[in-house]
């Protein structure tokens, strides 16, 4: 096994004098390439997973749910053009605004981001592809079957109206026997894991999936945007997903979390949702100001100004974003000082974006600025995004957001934000990248008159609506009296929203009108610097012809004959000898290159497995139980099918030659090898929703005085010893099993598998049996629900944990886990590691805490 | 785009300027239109801090354009430089530590304890509607709904409670608002300072009647107040005849309370003053004869999914006993 | 000799910011718990948060002051630390440091100053 800090990167590319120099050579490789990485024809089209297929398909069907959601505003306005209108019922309306905000978010504004990264990142990095492409696959579906789902239900009547937060007990009390809030609360939540399956993969490929000598000082602006985004998922949404989990508990089976009459407290919600909600902004926000980040130094026509200050903002911004929450719950009576604290970071967070907007315009200042459509959307969203920005701090002010808070304000603001942050840098970036995507030019003449409709109509619907809501009138309402004053602004809003709306209509007409006869634009046509646009037009499957040496941050001007030497494939991987799909694993730091990765091609496995777990959560609504069992063990054999047929492949030789005299192995395990990486993120995840859990256990401790009953515990104390005992034995017969794989011999290494499973089923069985044994029953009060919501959270853990280890077992029996190649049995020891850890802060935790309270 | 660039920062001046002129900031629900000490705290605060995002506006995105169309040209690094460290860092974090100061401050000052020995108001959030209750210093209370009036001059507490969802308390013109959240009793102090007639609604969505959850509110002198709420702890005027019969025989009284009459439920408002009130179905309607007989024949139609169902079926006659018999309810 | 000798990663980076967030992990919590469970520990929320404070902008100095030496003083946009080798690479590190400790340094400031400002559980 190569160390992990790779080989050296090779001085430069192939002189004159290689086998590079003869064209046959080269239309050989091209050939063997193009094979390799070609889209499968026909119907089977729908089975490839490579980035440029998926990113394509998911950036539309992202665009598409933006189009519907838009429509639903369009509706909204008309409702709301004259006070006490009839339009629209006021169940519709709340369906609708409901909606319009949850796929707004969930399904647009996120999955933008997710979908433009999987296209774009790869070649920004001079990636083939990246590291897990049936996982983006396997989102992409689970992102379509979600979203249709939850958007068709408005076609029932029965979309979900609590609000895209959702809040309890409006959602557990009135709204009990609503199928929408499941929907809502399943639906999304499946949208949720995608996006963190999203997170995964782009972590992964910005750490290590780089060209060789990209070190972490020459990355792309946006690489740095997508990282902190990725890490931001990681951390907000987990919180969520446990919220979820809580009130589908409620809704489902009654368990009191949010009833107030047995212990629970409402609040909490809002404290999971708004964890959650409020770095969502910033996960919006930061990659479209990444996309401006690459933007802005091409029409500049000069690097960026204050590199370091962008890293050093998109980093402030992700951590300080975790700081944030409560100020969406100032007016919810929590004491001053508590409220202080986050009207400071919330003003704080002004700082870091102020950085990244003065750096533009330095970097512009510095730079001799051409213009251009995607220039003109970028200034513009600066204007919409600055004034969103300042009424921010305006709200952030705790005691002025008591006014504010809840009102049209707040839609104002919100939409300065979002639309100045993200949705014009997102059309920007449509313009800018058009060329990317299909080899032709948006037009110029349609691109500005798009762009003044929706700048016009945008502040005309927007601006007023600061005034509305200080006047008085607050959000979510589907009609208003006349005489308040707000008559004519709120006409001025719905006319804007028309004209916005008919602004975006130009840009999707500009997209969609036919352009057989318009000629393919030239290569780099707006003269960039960034890898990504040394693209051909048309593109080729392969993305890049050869992986380039990088040596700075814009190597198109700054590294002499670069294209040439690409394009002779005098860099590495200029060949697909085997016929296989390869790509270069690189280190975090200094882009040593340390592996030839080989990605698989299509599959079918993906899109299967979306359907069936899209069974599950679908069938959960309609509280379809056997369908849902039936559905969710379809979706476990098909995923077990694709990491047995598709992961940890061993290769025919043991490494290759990548070119340029550098050898690289084929395989690695640990933490050599991506799959390893991925698990770890992944349980950084997974440790978030558990700790998410464990938080509201001592939130209702905090605020309720009922919280852990008197007399509590001592019963279940030698059950939860015995679980923890088992775990912990059952971690080290894992752990020894990785270390001692030579040394046990296939025999003793699949006993110590075999009894570690056993110990695994023993800890899951006593952690049941703890709060059984003291007769908590989770639908009486909240401390029995809060116990059994922890223990079972551990005890699937546990069970998943056990059904690693057979499959562990099974692969070394069929003598595919070896000692040489051993990647299984490294990835679940370290989900041991994380499951070891769950396992002693539950018992400790559920055990203890009652004693000593 | 010269032209282009001058034309929208013109544009934004212009809307603003329409918006202004548009509205005059005045209306009974406008923060922006104080009879409060917290809304003039407030609203002072929010001026304010809309010149000052005004300049800082006009300053940046006009450096921004001189940037990209004006006087595209290699600018000196240097100014570039002093640009970012100067407007991105030090002017913003002496800015907004100052607001932020003062806004801690604020808060400080806005959440008060009310007068001791002032009348509170216990409000409950129902769905959808108010219960307001006030409570004397010496324990005794007394029931109303959907009207709040308050004594100018003196800080009121108002604790706010719900039994079913969260409902937020806002009376912009008085001061800011606060949830009622089931399980915790919130305290609101209000200060208000200038008598007169106000409007307050709902800010937390509660569901289908949300935006039909609003009540009215009467700023009196002191003396005037104290009058009022000594007539209003009265029971209802003696002689019902055949309206309170009516009333009783549809079984309004198993939901609604008369004080005085055998009426005493307490799923819906309590009547025994309603027609002193301004407004019917919790600002749904005006209170006047016609439209109470509007309201009660179409109660569904008129509020979505509220708890009352429709009395269409009341004859014609009983009806007009009733309305009559509820609009003498002074 | 640690101070000199720790190699600038992507964690030294996050230092700083970190030192914000245990910070703020500390202060909310504190201040919430007490003024939950009664409302007189206010004195002691405040000395929590005044000492978590003191600390925070102490680390964060620290981490600035490292971050200064082993970026050889860049503050400015004047040198982008661009160059395609280790040493630009270690610098870019430090100086990000440096500058993520400036920012977690206000940070921390602000967040303070509820502590300063309030005197009840009001």
């Amino acid at each position: 096994m190569t160390a992990r800090q790779g080989v050296e990167v090779a001085p430069g590319p192939a002189g004159p004098g290689s086998a590079q120099d003869d064209p046959e050579v080269r239309r050989g490789q091209e050939d063997r390439l193009r094979e390799a990485w070609k889209a499968p024809p026909g119907w089977r089209y729908w089975s490839a997973v490579n980035n440029t297929e998926v990113g394509l398909w998911y950036t539309l069907a992202a665009f598409g749910f933006m189009l519907f959601a838009g429509v639903l505003a369009l509706l909204m306005r008309a409702q709301l053009a004259v006070p006490e209108n009839g339009l629209l019922s006021a169940g519709l309306y709340n369906q609708m605004f409901t909606l319009h905000g949850s796929v707004m978010m969930f399904l647009f504004a996120v999955p933008i981001f997710e979908a433009g990264s999987i296209l774009l990142l790869p070649q920004m990095l001079s990636a083939r592809d990246l590291p897990f492409p049936r996982l983006s696959a396997y989102g992409f579906w689970s992102f379509v079957i979600g979203g249709v789902f939850v958007c068709g239900s408005i076609f029932f009547g029965v979309a979900p109206a609590g609000g895209w937060f959702m809040y309890p007990p409006l959602t557990t009390t009135v709204q009990k026997d609503q199928l929408g809030v499941d929907v809502w609360l399943l639906g999304l939540s499946f949208i949720e894991v995608a996006s963190i399956a999203a997170a995964v993969e782009l972590i992964v490929g910005v750490l290590k999936c780089r060209p060789p000598g990209m070190r972490i000082n020459l990355i792309p602006l946006y690489a740095w945007y997508i990282l902190v985004v990725a890490v931001m998922i990681l951390f907000a949404f987990p919180p969520l997903i446990a919220g979820d989990l809580l009130l589908e508990l409620e809704r489902a089976f009654d368990w009191p979390f949010f009833d107030a009459t047995r212990g629970g407290d409402p609040l909490l919600w809002q404290h999971l949702f708004w964890i959650f909600g409020h770095p969502e902004v910033y996960i919006v926000f930061l990659p479209a100001i990444g996309l401006m980040a690459m933007i802005v130094p091409t029409f500049a026509g000069r690097p960026i100004v204050g590199y370091s200050w962008i890293v050093l903002a998109a980093i402030g911004t992700g951590f300080l974003s975790f700081g944030l929450w409560v100020h969406h719950m100032f007016a919810t009576g929590l004491p001053n000082i508590s409220l202080g604290f986050f009207s400071a970071a919330s003003e704080a967070v002004a700082l870091p974006t102020g950085v990244q907007i003065f750096v533009f315009i330095a970097t512009l200042l510095a730079g001799k600025a051409r213009f251009s459509v995607p220039m003109l959307f970028a200034t513009g969203s600066l204007g919409v995004f600055i004034f969103g920005g300042l009424t921010g701090v305006m709200v952030a002010l705790a005691p002025f957001d008591w006014q504010a808070h809840d009102t049209y304000f707040v839609v104002g603001h919100l939409h300065y934000v979002l639309v100045g942050g993200m949705l014009f840098p997102v059309t920007a970036a449509a313009y800018y990248y058009f060329p990317f995507m299909t080899g032709k030019h948006l037009s110029e003449a349609w691109g500005k008159a798009a762009f003044w409709l929706m700048f016009a109509g945008f502040n005309l619907a927007f601006l007023p609506m600061h005034f509305t809501g200080l006047m008085g009138m607050p959000r979510r309402v589907y009609t208003y009296p006349s005489g308040l004053g707000l008559d004519g602004l709120n006409m001025a809003s719905t006319v804007g929203a028309f004209v916005f709306a008919a602004g975006f209509l130009v840009v999707v007409g500009d997209i969609f009108r036919p352009k057989g006869r318009q000629p393919y634009a030239r290569r780099n046509p707006w003269n960039a610097g960034s890898l990504e646009w040394l693209i051909e037009m048309p593109g080729e499957d392969w993305g890049v012809r050869s992986v380039p040496i990088i040596l700075s941050r814009y190597p198109l001007w700054d590294q002499p004959g670069f294209l040439k030497n690409l394009d002779e494939g005098r860099f590495y991987l200029p060949d697909a000898e085997e016929g296989k799909r390869e790509t270069l694993i690189t280190s975090i730091l200094d882009a040593r290159p340390i592996q030839c990765l080989r990605v698989p091609g299509p599959t079918w496995l993906t899109f299967w497995a979306a359907v069936l777990t899209g069974g599950v959560f679908i069938f959960s609504t309609y509280h379809w139980w056997t369908a849902s069992i039936v559905s969710g063990v379809g979706a476990l054999a098909t995923i077990l099918a694709w990491l047995w047929t598709g992961t940890a492949l061993v290769p025919e030789k043991p490494e290759k030659n990548v070119g340029l005299d550098t050898v690289l192995p084929l395989y690695g395990a640990g933490p050599a090898s991506v799959g390893w990486w991925a698990m770890f993120i992944t349980m950084t995840g997974d440790l978030t929703a558990f700790l998410s859990l464990v938080f509201g256990y001592f939130f209702y401790w905090t605020v309720r005085a009922d919280f852990v009953p008197e007399g509590a515990g001592p019963a279940g104390l030698p059950w939860f010893a015995l679980a923890f005992a088992a775990t912990f034995a059952a971690w080290g017969l894992t752990f020894l099993a990785r270390r001692r794989i030579g040394a046990l011999g296939p025999r003793g290494f699949q006993g110590t598998l075999a009894l570690a499973i056993l110990l695994a089923l023993a800890a899951g069985g006593a952690l049941i049996l703890a709060p059984l044994s003291e007769g908590l029953d989770p639908t009486v009060h909240v401390y029995p629900a809060s116990v059994w919501v922890v223990v079972l959270w551990t005890g699937i853990h546990l069970a998943v944990g056990a059904l690693m280890l057979a499959y562990c077992l099974a692969r070394s029996l069929a003598g595919r886990l070896t000692p040489e190649h051993d990647i299984e049995v490294w990835n679940v020891a370290l989900y041991w590691h994380f499951l070891l850890l769950s396992v002693a802060v539950a018992c400790a935790v559920l055990a203890l805490f009652p004693l000593v309270d | 785009m010269g032209r282009g660039s001058k034309r929208r920062r013109g544009g934004g001046a212009t809307v603003l300027a329409s918006a202004l002129s548009l509205v005059a900031c005045e209306g009974p629900q406008s923060a922006l239109d104080p009879g409060g000490h917290g809304a003039a705290q407030l609203a002072g605060l929010f001026w304010v801090m809309l010149a000052a995002a005004g300049v800082l506006w006009v300053v940046v995105v006009a450096i921004a354009v001189v940037a990209v169309r004006l006087r595209p040209g290699e600018h000196r690094r240097r100014t570039a430089t002093f640009l970012m460290l100067g407007g991105g860092v030090v002017v913003p974090t002496v800015l907004l530590a100052a607001l932020l100061w003062h806004g801690l401050g604020l808060m400080r000052d806005l959440r008060q304890p009310a007068d001791p020995a002032a009348v509170a108001v216990r409000v409950d959030g129902e769905l959808w509607w108010w219960r307001i209750t006030y409570l004397f210093p010496d324990g005794s209370t007394v029931e109303s709904a959907n009207e709040v009036r308050l004594p100018v001059g003196e800080r009121v507490r108002l604790d706010l409670a719900s039994q079913n969802v969260i409902h937020s308390f806002w009376l912009p013109s008085i001061g800011g608002k606060m949830d009622l959240i089931p399980g915790r009793t919130n305290e609101l102090v209000l200060e208000p300072t200038k008598a007169g007639d106000y409007r307050g609604q709902c800010a937390e969505y509660c569901g289908p009647a949300h935006a039909l959850m609003a009540f009215s509110t009467e700023v009196m002198p002191k003396e005037s107040f104290a009058r009022w709420l000594d007539a209003e702890a009265k029971p209802a005027a003696e002689g019902g005849g055949a309206g309170l019969d009516t009333f009783l025989a549809y079984g309004c009284g198993a939901c609604h309370s008369i004080r005085g009459t055998s009426a005493n439920g307490r799923i819906g408002p309590d009547l025994t003053h309603v027609a002193s009130r301004a407004t019917l179905g919790a600002g749904t309607l005006p209170n006047a004869p016609d439209n109470l007989r509007l309201w009660i024949g179409h109660t569904q139609d008129l509020k979505p999914d509220v708890r009352m169902p429709s009395f269409g079926m009341i004859p014609d006659a009983d009806m007009t006993a009733l309305v009559a018999y509820l609009e003498g309810l002074k | 000799m640690i101070f000199r000798d720790t190699k600038a990663t992507l964690w030294t980076v996050v230092a700083p910011p970190s030192v914000w967030a245990l910070h703020f992990l500390t202060v909310y919590p504190t201040a919430a718990v007490i003024c939950a469970k009664s409302a007189d520990g206010i004195g002691t929320a405040r000395l929590v948060v005044f000492v978590a404070t003191v600390t925070a902008l102490f680390a964060i100095l620290l981490a600035g002051v490292w971050g200064w030496r082993h970026s050889g003083g860049v503050v400015t946009a004047d040198d982008p630390l661009d160059d395609g080798n280790r040493d630009s690479r270690q610098r870019f590190l430090a100086n990000a440091t440096l500058l993520l400790a400036g920012l977690s340094f206000v940070a921390v400031l602000f967040t303070g100053l509820p502590g300063l400002a309030f005197g009840t559980c009001r």
